[in-house]
């Protein structure tokens, strides 16, 4: 399916919210549990934020919103973070759950290299310092899907920190304008995923789903750094654009491989932070930027109407388009974090500290890793620019659809067209058809080779670039392509075009005669 | 026979003199006979009497395992064993049938070892008398010693002598128990804080607590990760270390076992012991210590001492802080371990289906007991 485009951005957008009577209350102060009656649970349909670019009226004063995030990526591995159990998305309920999932009495939790692998690799691409020593702990509550009644976390040490996250959004009303931002990276842990839980309101019974219990989970958790719901948007994309080029996590948010929970909150600039509230389970890339903008308008409605915000968490209803309370989690939890005592400390070695001797199994070289890192999509993004001339945005475009970049690589490879002609053709009329069509790019009907012939023969002017763009492509049950309509029929019987192979005859057929129209 | 050690039976079985079969008998009546300890809460009758049968072909074709090939074993009821329920004298665990052999048990079984049953504990192994599990305590084989008869029929004057036992201290006292009275040549137990010295003292029987990390915990029901450790009972050290060269060793299902090799090994037979430095820390020369125990202490040492040995005194300074930080460490993961227990997948579960809460809290309320520090 195709991928949103990039948003527009507002750079440091200040939000101005025209109160009802002149200067507003806010609340600020420490989070608390408690809740205060009446305001809680208001859940208006939501409005648009109001997005003005007019300097703030007197009387009225500016808003500034933050925005951290902490993003769960499924690690990419074949089986769980502690288990040697599979890991499978579509796999039927409760049949990838071995004993230490199911948390029988007795087993005991075992590392999966791959897991530590994958969380080095994402901490080198995210430029994080790697603890060359990290610990594992437990965080306990009772869930009916957390089968041992606690997680294994990293709460005191984790395996990365420090790093730093750059993402690119569009400022100004075009597309061309461009400018690079970067999110602090707090930290990245392991831990581990719980099962699912599906509630049956209709027989009030709950049904759990362990498949999913002990799933390593990429924890990274970015500083708020942020300041709107597309800034988000968009380092969550860009991280997803990581995950992805380093295989380390699929990151398909639709399949629940990439979670995003957000912590926001208001202030006035100059003003201390205000009281933060934790948006939970934001599983859509459409909806992420949408229930951000959304809850920082709710509070600043709330502060302008002279209520308080609670630190509390709240999800995102899809349907009605706004946040409310979520009454599981009211209060504050108390996780009774304790270290992991079935897990040793996690060491791990560079070059210059590996020991002697050591079995390459049981050890992991942090520089060995460094060595074999795939190209980050920042670093193809400026081979492409460099490479091809094209506009950074162009390079944005390629990679922001699976499947583009290397169908575009293929035209590239096999027409005599220029690059820039190629950009643009892929960008605007190919991927514009995929959208039409609602086709992802491995289900195009038209290959990298149909594509290159076509542009050769636009090259040489043997069709017209309006017929070209007329052409609508049709596969055939032999899984031939026959490019037809808006072609001359003199032209349609020799274009015939079975995988690639060009069929004898019809280059001297086309130089020779010329296309109508 | 059931008295001998275990290289004294192993012996007498590769001669032939006993069968593995007859020797599984002997110990299956007298574990019927000395019912009333209450040693077993389970006792495996086929399963070992099958095993008997595989020993013996073995034995017949002169392809003996090893040492422990044919010998009656006995396990604490809280190592998970597959196909034979698995307590933990817990009602929260009664009926549960793992689905899989804990690693020592798997060892003894790989080596042969026939198993009698499933011995009795305090719940969960938390207590140090054996007093405290849903089947009761554990009697001390001793107390039906007629040493102990008379003394105690000169002493009370018509009290019912059913009442009249004494503890097998804990919590292995099934297994102290079961091999003091000898229905088998060696048991497995369990120590966190002395767990299977303290029965075994109590029993007259060796308790060897190993090194934590020497030998696998996995499938051992926990209730301090950091400090549990499976025991080894029998009746002389010989036997302790024959059964600890079968268990020890990593594990990689178990991330604490350490990863270096372990070699069988015997041991030496101590004539000489003018090379032996013994040190006394004279921290557990406590106050409350009993004038009974302190001159056996003392005994001991003046043993040694007279034999050749240096008997010297040492200090462990910490020696007060350890009984306040293994209750901090004890608690916190005792509460930790005990979390899983929600009669979800396993286990007893409550009949309230009210709503999730209150099916945990009903059914850890059923299935636990009270704690009695």
């Amino acid at each position: 399916m195709a991928t949103p485009m990039l948003r527009w951005c507002c750079p440091g957008r200040r939000w101005i919210f025209a109160g009802i009577g002149g200067g507003s209350r806010h609340g600020r102060g420490v989070p608390t549990g408690s809740t205060s009656s009446g305001k809680k649970g208001q859940s208006s349909v939501a409005q648009q934020p109001l997005i003005t670019a007019q300097k703030p009226r007197k009387g009225e004063r500016e808003w500034a919103a933050v925005v951290g995030l902490e993003i769960h990526a499924q690690i990419a591995s074949n089986s769980k973070l502690f288990s040697g159990s599979q890991v499978d998305f579509a796999a039927p309920p409760n049949s990838l759950v071995s004993f230490f999932d199911a948390s029988l009495p007795g087993t005991l939790p075992v590392l999966n290299r791959r897991c530590v692998e994958a969380a080095v690799m994402t901490g080198l691409a995210l430029d994080c310092h790697i603890n060359r020593k990290s610990l594992f702990d437990r965080k306990h509550y009772f869930y009916a899907d957390l089968p041992a009644g606690y997680q294994i976390t990293q709460q005191r040490l984790p395996i990365a920190v420090n790093g730093s996250l750059a993402y690119s959004v569009c400022v100004g009303k075009r597309w061309s304008q461009m400018v690079t931002r970067t999110v602090g990276v707090k930290q990245i842990q392991l831990e581990q995923d719980s099962g699912k839980s599906l509630h049956d309101n209709l027989r009030s019974q709950t049904l759990i789903d362990l498949n999913r219990a002990g799933v390593g989970l990429l924890e990274v958790v970015l500083e708020p750094d942020m300041s709107c719901g597309e800034e988000a948007a968009a380092a969550v994309r860009e991280l997803q654009l990581i995950l992805q080029a380093l295989g380390t996590s699929q990151a398909n948010m639709a399949e629940g491989q990439l979670r995003v929970d957000a912590n926001i909150s208001v202030h006035h600039p100059g003003e201390p932070l205000g009281v933060r509230t934790e948006v939970k389970n934001l599983n859509s890339a459409r909806f992420l930027a949408k229930a951000i903008d959304y809850e920082i308008q709710r509070q600043i409605s709330e502060l302008e109407n002279g209520g308080k915000i609670l630190n509390e968490t709240r999800s995102f209803d899809y349907k009605l388009g706004c946040t409310v309370p979520m009454r599981d989690k009211e209060g504050k939890q108390d996780y009774r974090f304790m270290p992991e005592p079935n897990l040793p400390p996690l060491l791990l070695y560079d070059s210059g500290s590996l020991p002697t001797g050591a079995d390459p199994q049981q050890v992991i070289d942090i520089d060995q890793l460094r060595e074999r890192l795939p190209e980050l999509p920042r670093v193809t993004r400026e081979k492409l620019v460099r490479q091809y001339g094209m506009l950074p945005e162009h390079s944005f475009a390629l990679l922001n659809e699976v499947g583009l970049l290397e169908f575009f690589q293929n035209v590239i490879k096999e027409t005599r067209a220029e690059p820039k002609k190629v950009t643009s053709w892929v960008l605007n009329t190919f991927l514009g058809f995929l959208k039409q069509q609602n086709l992802a790019v491995s289900e195009s009907p038209v290959t990298p080779s149909a594509l290159a012939e076509l542009l050769d023969l636009l090259d040489r002017k043997a069709i017209s670039s309006s017929a070209a763009k007329q052409a609508q492509c049709v596969k055939t049950r032999k899984n031939s392509i026959l490019i037809k309509g808006g072609l001359p029929p003199h032209l349609q019987p020799h274009l015939t075009v079975s995988g690639g192979r060009k069929v004898p005859g019809t280059q001297r057929t086309l130089t020779n005669k010329h296309p109508e129209g | 026979m059931l008295g001998r050690t275990l290289r004294e039976v192993s012996a007498a079985l590769k001669q032939g003199q006993v069968s593995p079969t007859e020797l599984c008998q002997r110990c299956l009546s007298l574990i019927k006979k000395t019912k009333f300890l209450n040693a077993y809460i389970t006792v495996s009758e086929e399963v070992a009497l099958k095993q008997a049968e595989e020993s013996e072909k073995r034995y017949k074709k002169g392809l003996s395992l090893g040492d422990l090939d044919g010998i009656p074993v006995a396990v604490k009821d809280n190592f998970s064993t597959a196909g034979i329920e698995t307590t933990c004298a817990s009602n929260m665990l009664k009926g549960y049938v793992p689905p899989y052999n804990a690693t020592v048990v798997q060892k003894l079984l790989d080596q042969g070892a026939l198993l009698m049953g499933k011995t009795n504990l305090d719940e969960f192994a938390m207590g140090s008398g054996s007093t405290d599990g849903i089947f009761g305590p554990v009697k001390n084989p001793w107390s039906y010693s007629k040493q102990y008869r008379e003394k105690r029929k000169q002493k009370s004057h018509g009290e019912n002598e059913d009442s009249d036992w004494l503890i097998t201290g804990g919590s292995s006292g099934g297994s102290a128990a079961a091999v003091s009275a000898f229905t088998c040549f060696a048991a497995l137990g369990s120590d966190t804080g002395g767990s299977t010295r303290n029965p075994a003292a109590h029993c007259g029987v060796v308790g060897l607590k190993p090194s934590y990390g020497l030998v696998s915990r996995h499938g051992l029901i926990p209730l301090v990760n950091s400090m549990d450790v499976p025991g080894i009972l029998t009746r002389c050290v010989d036997d302790a270390a024959i059964v600890l060269g079968i268990l020890a060793g990593h594990d990689p299902k178990d991330s604490t076992t350490i990863q270096d090799p372990v070699k069988p090994f015997t041991l030496p037979s101590l004539t000489d012991v003018s090379k032996l430095c013994i040190g006394i820390p004279k921290e557990y020369l406590t106050p409350e210590l009993s004038s009974e125990v302190r001159s056996l202490w003392s005994k001991a040492a003046n043993l040694f001492e007279s034999e050749g040995a240096k008997v010297i005194e040492v200090s462990l300074p910490h020696t007060s802080y350890s009984i306040v930080c293994y209750h901090v460490l004890c608690t916190s993961e005792v509460a930790s371990n005990m979390a899983r227990f929600d009669g979800l997948e396993y286990g007893h579960r409550c009949d309230t289906d009210v709503s999730t809460e209150a099916m945990y809290a009903a059914t850890r309320r059923e299935g636990f007991n009270d704690v009695k520090l």
